[in-house]
């Protein structure tokens, strides 16, 4: 590569293809354009170069020549993108990290899966069955949802036990001056993290440092401040026995004491909440039957899956089923093992709590062809609130607001819970500006009621972050030390 | 040294005549001396040096502000202090040295809780508020929260922003897990937000740590340690809290140091775990026990139950249960507690059919690997004993335990190594300081520690076995050269993590230990100086911590690491 600054697409390609070599980079429209934009329905943007990446040392070639010459690096590593965090903003290369499919190491002591950052969830919950083991999943994640993304972008397990909250152990980064970097007790050497456990004193288990907590820093940034190659995350052993259990709601305001009581007292493992619109998405045979699906369902319901464990399992869940039968009785709800419209509702939900959805059709997808959505985290108190302002707002830009899906993801044992609110629409349809400007609309009501939007996704970080005082500061020093030329993804988070 | 006479009166200004001082008398009792061994150590090299010039006892966020602002203004170093227990894990001359007034802005009247919000599971608290208020409100509202053996009296805050080994670290993990939103004024007098207080509108709600955007935890704390008053004052944060089953309030009994406290067993049961007979023989079979109670931790983590489980060495178990000075030396000489035990807590946080399924589940796993429960029934009478002596103090590890203990054995006191990561690994760290300690005293070196010293290991899991971590603990007399022994040790050990790669280094940089590992640890200590640098732009919060800006040239660096 010669140091004379590369100007030209040509000897761009060129220089790029001496890392990667020339079939791992592209320029055809074509590719460009299926990068070019993602499912949020975000406006799309072309990026000049695609290049494909195998190893770290092609990220870091990548990565220096590009910081060398100021061209704009986008990391992607999963197939398919869902709120616009990898759209390019400013052009440039997009760096397709979604070939790094190694799973190089499982160890069931610790409980940890090494993989980097092409892996997906289909791909890691398959390798960790041969060990008996399971992945800390999100709810039906994309077929070609890279792990490693979704533990960057700090989405929320199914699992709300506090342990298993933040999956991240220790990764290999490189940072947008295409210096390398370990975290936590990855960092005690250079050599293949698979090996460590070997061949040094780290198990690769403690999260911080070297000093600071650098994997923290590097969750919620959308790859403006570093690449991640390779990580370890958590995981768990399979139980011998579990059983899902719903407690159906008509209003979602009652739900709120169950959901907390039954989080207080630790019952279960995964535990998430839906409304009737969302399980029918996730449940209907046929896509059509949707709307149909969801006036038979009730209004929300709290899945619950009582977990057996790997010791006396029956013992486990009798006692768990007793809890809950007394919660029931102290506020007056039911519980029960299926749900009379769908059969085997029990059976079906059980084995996607550790699956990717299957379907050709995004499950969220599945109503309208697209979603659109509103993300934020709040303490459950709030959430009925704020559900009430958004589909009273729906009702005013003329939404059918029975179309609307929400999903509540407990988290720490319901010390914060993860909100989705789902607006499924039709991406050729005529009403497509309404909906856009009404998901605007909400998600600026909704900030002002108190939503905590701690994701800026979409076009949400001018809003989030004039609302952010000095923290905003904080975070664009941050970058400056950490990327000073804006190599990477520029434009995103405002950085 | 005078210190300025117009930064004094505009000290006045902000908070009050009556709130900041330059009596030397009153300064003197805020010199940086403890009883830990760096403290004595100091003290012999700096005597009144250590002493700071003037002291600010502010009462909010804003006059912490205007404080920080005038330290840029006038050029003085300040020190933000919890309740004053720890301030440094080096010996520091470094400030002494660097000729500028020092003022330590005490947090005495930021003493409330400002909020407990009972099903979200959070507090939010000021820097004065101590652990003993945090567990006891805590505990009426059906919740509970970490517990530092560093004791009752610290200030939560500071010890969740800067540190954070935890009794009950099973569930509640490190300092690190226990901070939510945080606010902090910077170097600068910025005021900085992180989690939902950052967003305007959302600043009523203290649930929640990350965001908008990366999560400022990763800037602001490490896994052991965070910026040691390095990067500016913390003014509130809301801690965590855990599920409690009660009684809302700590039963005790008896006076003084006669207290004990016993849980109704309905609520919580306490277990103490011994090895199999043919491992009991201790040093020869420390190896052996330390696996064997590594085995059995990673099966309670496989079962995932309990809310307290640890491996206490023999150090642990006696500074702990032994009631007086007295009796500790006693009981020590005869060995009273002739091994380490694993300690077990299980809590009916759902029910009290869950304490029977744990109990159950935890008798299968001892059973089947050869263990045996203590009890008052033991067939061997000293076994009941030792029994009873643990159960009047074991309830510590979830009230809040009483660091004082840990000193009573010679006044002083000082870490002999530290690691985190696996079990395991923790493990492996616990042995390599044993037996090099132990070799070391054989050589003349050490000889004047306390025996129990060469003893050491505390495994205590965190995050339900997800990591761990560990420390071993020295016990120097109160006399410079002593205590300059015990800090070889600890870094002897450090150099024998470097050597053998052992994730126990990664945790330690802090101080000049940035520069010294800094360059094996991918250049981290080069983006800490930027840091530093960026938001500390006059090197006033405390230095050195949490580094220097500049790289230290390698004779300064051997001059700061230079223990006597
Ligand atoms: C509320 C919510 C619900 C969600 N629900 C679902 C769901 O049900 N199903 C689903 O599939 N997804 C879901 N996600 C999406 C998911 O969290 C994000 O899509 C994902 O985390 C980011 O991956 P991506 O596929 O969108 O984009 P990617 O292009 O893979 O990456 C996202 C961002 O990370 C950066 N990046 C990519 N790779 C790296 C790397 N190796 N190192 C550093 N930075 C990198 C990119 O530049 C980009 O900014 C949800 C997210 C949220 C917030
Ligand atoms: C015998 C002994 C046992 C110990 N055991 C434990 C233990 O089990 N677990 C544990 O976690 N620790 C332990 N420690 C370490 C330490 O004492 C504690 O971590 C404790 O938090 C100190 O609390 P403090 O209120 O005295 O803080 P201080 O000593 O006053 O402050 C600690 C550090 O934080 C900085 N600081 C204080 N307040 C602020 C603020 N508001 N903003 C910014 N920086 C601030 C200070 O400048 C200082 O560097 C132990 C120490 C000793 C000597």
């Amino acid at each position: 590569m010669s140091s004379a600054a590369a100007t030209t697409v040509q000897s761009i390609v060129e220089a790029l293809a001496g890392v990667v070599g020339s079939e791992n980079v592209h320029t055809d429209i074509e590719t460009l354009k299926k990068y070019s934009c993602d499912t949020s329905l975000m406006p799309a943007r072309m990026p000049d170069f695609i290049v494909r990446v195998m190893t770290r040392d092609e990220i870091m070639g990548v990565i220096k020549f590009a910081n060398a010459n100021r061209i704009p690096v986008v990391p992607r590593s999963s197939g398919t993108g869902t709120y616009g965090t990898g759209i390019p903003m400013e052009g440039g290369i997009i760096l397709d990290l979604s070939g790094m499919k190694r799973i190089p190491r499982t160890d069931t002591r610790n409980r940890w899966v090494l993989l980097e950052a092409g892996v997906t969830f289909g791909e890691v919950n398959e390798e960790l069955a041969k060990h008996g083991m399971q992945c800390l999943n999100p709810l039906l994640p994309r077929k070609d949802k890279s792990v490693i993304t979704s533990v960057l972008e700090r989405e929320p397990v199914l699992t709300c036990k506090t342990e298993c909250d933040e999956p991240f152990r220790t990764a290999e980064l490189v940072w947008g001056t295409g210096e390398l970097m370990r975290t936590g007790a990855m960092s005690v050497d250079h050599m293949p993290p698979e090996d460590m456990p070997d061949k040094t004193h780290s198990d690769l288990c403690g999260c911080g440092g070297p000093g600071i907590d650098w994997w923290r820093l590097l969750t919620g940034c959308q790859g403006t401040f570093g690449v991640v190659n390779i990580m370890n995350v958590k995981i768990f052993h399979k139980p011998l026995k579990q059983k899902i259990v719903f407690l159906p709601f008509d209003r979602i305001e009652d739900a709120v004491m169950p959901l907390y009581t039954i989080q207080r007292r630790e019952i279960g493992h995964e535990c998430f909440l839906l409304n009737g619109m969302d399980l029918a998405a996730i449940l209907a045979e046929d896509g059509a039957d949707i709307a149909a699906l969801a006036q038979k369902l009730p209004n929300f319901a709290i899945v619950l899956n009582l977990w057996g464990g790997q010791f006396f399992p029956n013992d486990r869940i009798a006692y768990e089923e007793k809890a809950i039968k007394d919660i029931c009785d102290q506020f007056h709800c039911s519980v029960s093992e299926g749900l009379s419209a769908v059969r085997d509702a029990n059976v079906q939900l059980q084995g996607m709590l550790n699956s990717p959805w299957q379907g050709d059709v995004y499950w969220k997808d599945r109503a309208k062809g697209a979603c659109i959505e509103i993300v934020f985290q709040n303490g459950l108190d709030k959430v009925p609130a704020l559900w009430n302002t958004f589909t009273k707002l729906a009702g005013d830009y003329g939404l059918d607001t029975r179309e609307l899906g929400m999903y509540i993801q407990p988290r720490q044992r319901c010390r914060v819970c993860h909100v989705e609110f789902h607006i499924p629409c039709d991406p050729q349809g005529a009403d497509l500006a309404n909906v856009k400007a009404f998901q605007r609309r909400a998600a600026e009501t909704l900030i002002n009621e108190g939503a905590f939007f701690y994701r800026p996704y979409y076009d949400w970080a001018d809003m989030i972050y004039a609302r952010a005082g000095y923290t905003f500061e904080t975070i664009k020093k941050l970058k400056n030390i950490l990327d000073p030329n804006h190599t990477l993804n520029p434009g995103k988070i405002l950085l | 040294m005078a210190f300025s006479e117009i930064a004094f009166k505009a000290l006045q200004d902000v908070v009050g005549e009556g709130n900041v001082t330059t009596d030397p008398v009153i300064c003197q009792s805020y010199s940086r001396v403890q009883w830990t061994a760096d403290g004595c150590v100091q003290r012999s090299q700096l005597g009144v040096g250590m002493r700071p010039q003037c002291v600010v006892l502010p009462r909010s966020t804003e006059e912490v502000q205007s404080i920080i602002k005038l330290a840029n203004r006038y050029d003085f170093i300040f020190i933000p202090r919890g309740t004053g227990m720890i301030n440094s894990a080096f010996p520091n001359p470094a400030q002494a040295a660097m000729g500028k007034g020092v003022v330590i802005i005490d947090p005495k009247h930021m003493d409330k809780i400002i909020k407990i919000d009972k099903n979200n599971m959070y507090m939010v608290i000021e820097p004065y508020v101590n652990f003993a208020a945090c567990q006891a409100e805590a505990m009426k509202v059906g919740c509970s929260v970490a517990v530092a053996p560093a004791g009752a009296q610290i200030s939560a805050l500071a010890n969740i922003q800067w540190h954070g080994a935890y009794g009950n670290s099973w569930i509640s993990g490190l300092g690190s897990n226990q901070l939510l939103s945080f606010e902090v004024v910077l170097p600068s007098g910025e005021i900085l937000r992180s989690g939902n207080i950052a967003q305007e509108g959302a600043e009523e709600d203290w649930v929640w740590n990350d965001g908008p955007g990366p999560d400022l935890r990763g800037f602001f704390r490490g896994a052991q340690f965070g910026h040691a008053g390095g990067m500016g004052m913390v003014t509130k944060i809301s801690m965590r809290l855990f599920p409690w089953p009660g009684p809302s309030v700590f039963p005790t009994q008896g006076d003084g140091i006669l207290k004990e406290s016993h849980f109704p067993k309905d609520k919580v049961r306490w277990y103490m775990i011994d090895f199999p007979a043919d491992m009991q023989a201790y040093p020869e079979n420390e190896e052996r026990q330390l696996r064997w109670a590594c085995d059995l931790q990673y099966e309670i983590a496989r079962a995932e139950l309990a809310i307290v489980v640890q491996h206490n060495a023999k150090q642990f178990m006696w500074t702990w249960a032994a009631r007086s000075k007295e009796e500790f030396h006693k009981g020590a000489e005869e060995d009273f507690y002739p091994h380490g035990y694993t300690i077990v807590g299980t809590a009916a946080i759902t029910s009290v059919e869950q304490l029977d399924y744990e109990e159950k589940v935890l008798k299968s796993i001892v059973e089947k690997m050869g263990g045996t429960f203590l009890s008052e029934n033991s067939p061997d009478p000293l076994d009941r004993e030792r029994y009873i002596k643990w159960m009047r103090i074991t309830n510590d590890w979830i009230r809040v335990g009483h660091s004082m203990r840990l000193s009573r054995p010679s006044d002083c006191f000082h870490q002999g190594t530290a690691c985190v990561d696996s079990i395991d690994t923790v493990t492996d760290e616990i042995l390599r300081a044993n037996i090099a300690q132990r070799k070391m005293r054989e050589q003349g070196l050490g000889k004047d520690l306390l025996p129990i010293s060469f003893h050491g290991g505390w495994i205590s899991p965190t995050e339900k076995g997800y990591g761990a971590l560990m420390t071993t603990d020295l016990w120097p007399e109160q006399e410079p050269e002593k205590a300059a022994q015990a800090i070889q040790f600890l870094l002897s050990s450090l150099k024998g993590m470097l050597v053998d790669k052992s994730a126990g280094a990664a945790v330690c940089l802090l101080g000049p230990a940035y520069d010294l590992l800094g360059p094996a640890f991918f250049n981290v200590h080069l983006i800490v100086k930027d840091l530093k640098k960026q938001f500390d732009l006059k090197n006033i919060s405390n230095p050195p911590y949490a580094t220097t800006p500049d790289v230290i040239a390698p004779e300064m660096l051997a001059e700061m690491t230079k223990v006597l």
